[in-house]
């Protein structure tokens, strides 16, 4: 995502066209992010909305020098951290103060195949399929690189149940994967 | 290993992924922005400022103009009117060049009248068939006319000489005829200040010319005076400006318009004017009617219905006047009509959308013919500073300003 300083300037004096201008170029990054912690369209796009409106109004913070992307999607990851606790009727009911994650694996996954076969879209769907809490922590720390402390801090949740959510998502989602890659063999 | 792998695969595909733009997510996000700013974008706006500021210039000239300094009330024309009556009645059948001047000049051009007066007088211009209030008073004029000042230039010892001076010009009728009009306006008036008023004699008749100096006491009347109410009713022709980029051509369309004019004049040279106008524009371009579509809708036809508030300045000259100022337009209406590209129906929609913005500012030069104490006629042309258009979500791409020249034709209908 290319943003022009300029641009960024003249979201920041409230100008309209170049606030459209940088919702396109937002919308196209950060609605991939929203796709990955919601299910449901409208509610993505509801909070791709509000990242937005966070990030307009926190424009004056931010350091020109610094990759705007990067920049722009942790206030994005934010507001749906900050959504998720505010809907949170409770404490998630497992919690592993000190998991370990098993080194044993019974699925073999040809990641190479799976890189050729699966775009972008697909892989996301699998995400859907995964828990609400696992989903959610899989995606911040595998795809977007935050550490099991963070995850913790964030989610208020032992950094032992962020490596079982973890664990178990990828587990999951080999399943998901092997099966879509040899749907007979599993069946047999 | 097999863990970093299927991070690895999740991590590729999907943080760099690009999703789609949807350009009708953005409406709810152009609302969410218009609530939390509110009012501030608009106050803070250029659009405000460029107001404020062409107010601020306009109004300042206009005081100027109102100033007791730079006013010249409508008596002196009104007078002018009466000398061209008294002059036309005790005209000397040699007076061939007063006569001449009489026919061909208008009440309203004094210069000519009183240099015909001038000439005349350096014969023996005699008022001797004044009749009625000045029959008694007839006498020969003198070259030596009189002129009326304000007695601060004289001083209060000699208020009570004054008096009696204005008094005896009138008993001896020893003024030109100009000034015993004057005087004679100065009773119908009726003000009780006749001791403010000072005469003198004048050593050069060049003087003779000079506008008369009313007192300041007789200026609230006339002031009002000066004040003038038209219908106003024209119309022309409106296209907007655009992306040069673009191929697509202007959208030209037409431009009614109908209110009132509320028009200040100052003096012979100088008027103030004041318009509230409905005007409703057609002639977008092609992108501006494109762009708010965000589904199988197709805009066929699109027009906006502005409220205009034009305040400017006339410089007169003869029958002549040209016109410069700025023009405030707001935003009161939308239409709309489109047609569905699936069932092929259409539909007819008012109202107030976001894509085009509720103000707007021009600027304003025009010209004005006086066809005759009723009726004006001019063309005036609007260049608008801002886009109209951008606050529609692909506004970015578009210029559209309001633009248009109009034919307008201004009718008296009453004068104080």
């Amino acid at each position: 995502m290319n943003i022009d300083k300029k641009l960024i300037r003249s979201c920041a004096k409230n100008d309209r066209k170049s606030q459209f201008l940088l919702y396109r170029e937002c919308y196209r990054l950060l609605m991939s992010v929203c796709y990955r912690y919601k299910k449901d369209k409208s509610e993505a796009e509801a909070l791709m909305n509000m990242g937005f409106m966070k990030i307009l109004t926190k424009l004056d913070k931010y350091n020109e020098e610094g990759p705007f992307d990067a920049w722009s999607r942790k206030i994005m990851i934010n507001t749906i951290i900050d959504e998720y606790r505010k809907n949170k009727k409770g404490k998630e009911k497992i919690e592993y103060t000190d998991f370990q994650e098993s080194t044993y694996d019974q699925h073999n996954v040809d990641y190479n195949e799976a890189d050729k076969q699966f775009n972008a879209e697909e892989l996301n769907l699998m995400l859907l399929k995964l828990p609400d809490m696992s989903r959610k922590v899989f995606n911040l720390y595998a795809v977007d690189g935050y550490s099991h402390k963070e995850i913790a801090e964030l989610f208020n949740i032992s950094v032992g149940t962020s490596k079982w959510h973890v664990s178990t998502a990828r587990s999951e989602l080999k399943k998901l994967i092997e099966k879509k890659l040899n749907p007979v063999e599993l069946e047999n | 290993m097999e863990s970093n792998n299927i991070d690895k695969l999740f991590k590729d595909k999907l943080s760099s992924e690009e999703v789609e733009f949807n350009l009708a997510a953005w409406t709810a996000v152009e609302e969410m922005i218009a609530q939390q700013s509110g009012k501030t974008v608009w106050y803070t706006g250029k659009v405000f400022l460029s107001v404020l500021a062409a107010s601020i210039v306009t109004l300042s000239g206009a005081v100027w103009l109102l100033s007791p300094e730079n006013s010249t009330s409508l008596i002196e024309e009104e007078n002018i009117s009466f000398v061209h009556q008294e002059v036309a009645d005790n005209v000397k059948p040699d007076d061939s060049v007063l006569k001449e001047a009489i026919a061909e000049e208008s009440p309203k051009d004094n210069m000519t009248l009183q240099n015909a007066v001038k000439q005349s007088s350096k014969g023996s211009f005699n008022s001797s068939n004044d009749g009625g209030k000045f029959a008694s008073n007839t006498l020969k004029t003198k070259n030596r006319p009189t002129k009326i000042v304000p007695d601060s230039n004289i001083g209060d010892k000699n208020t009570g000489a004054n008096k009696n001076l204005v008094n005896s010009s009138v008993k001896n009728g020893s003024i030109s005829t100009h000034f015993k009009i004057n005087i004679q306006e100065k009773e119908i008036i009726n003000l009780d200040n006749v001791d403010l008023i000072a005469t003198e004699d004048i050593k050069s008749e060049d003087n003779y010319s000079q506008p008369i100096e009313l007192p300041i006491n007789d200026r609230g009347l006339s002031i009002l005076r000066n004040f003038d109410f038209r219908l106003v009713i024209g119309g022309g022709v409106a296209w907007g400006f655009r992306n040069p980029q673009l191929a697509d051509p202007a959208g030209i369309g037409y431009s009614p318009t109908t209110g009132f004019n509320i028009g200040y004049i100052a003096n012979s040279e100088f008027s103030f004017k004041v318009n509230v106008l409905y005007r409703m524009r057609t002639g977008l371009s092609y992108e501006a009617l494109m762009l708010p579509v965000v589904s199988s809708d197709v805009i066929v036809a699109q027009s906006l219905h502005y409220l205009d508030v034009p305040f400017y300045l006339n410089y007169h000259f003869d029958r002549h006047s040209v016109q410069f100022g700025m023009q405030y337009s707001y935003l009161i209406a939308t239409r709309l009509e489109t047609t569905n590209s699936a069932d092929n129906t259409s539909t007819i929609g008012w109202g107030k959308t976001d894509y085009f913005k509720n103000n707007d500012l021009a600027a304003l030069i025009g010209y004005n013919f006086m066809l005759n104490e009723q009726l004006n006629i001019g063309a005036r042309f609007n260049y608008g500073i801002f886009d109209v258009t951008g606050n529609q979500p692909s506004a970015w791409e578009t210029n559209d300003k309001n633009l248009h020249l109009n034919f307008l034709l201004e009718y008296k209908l009453s004068k104080y």
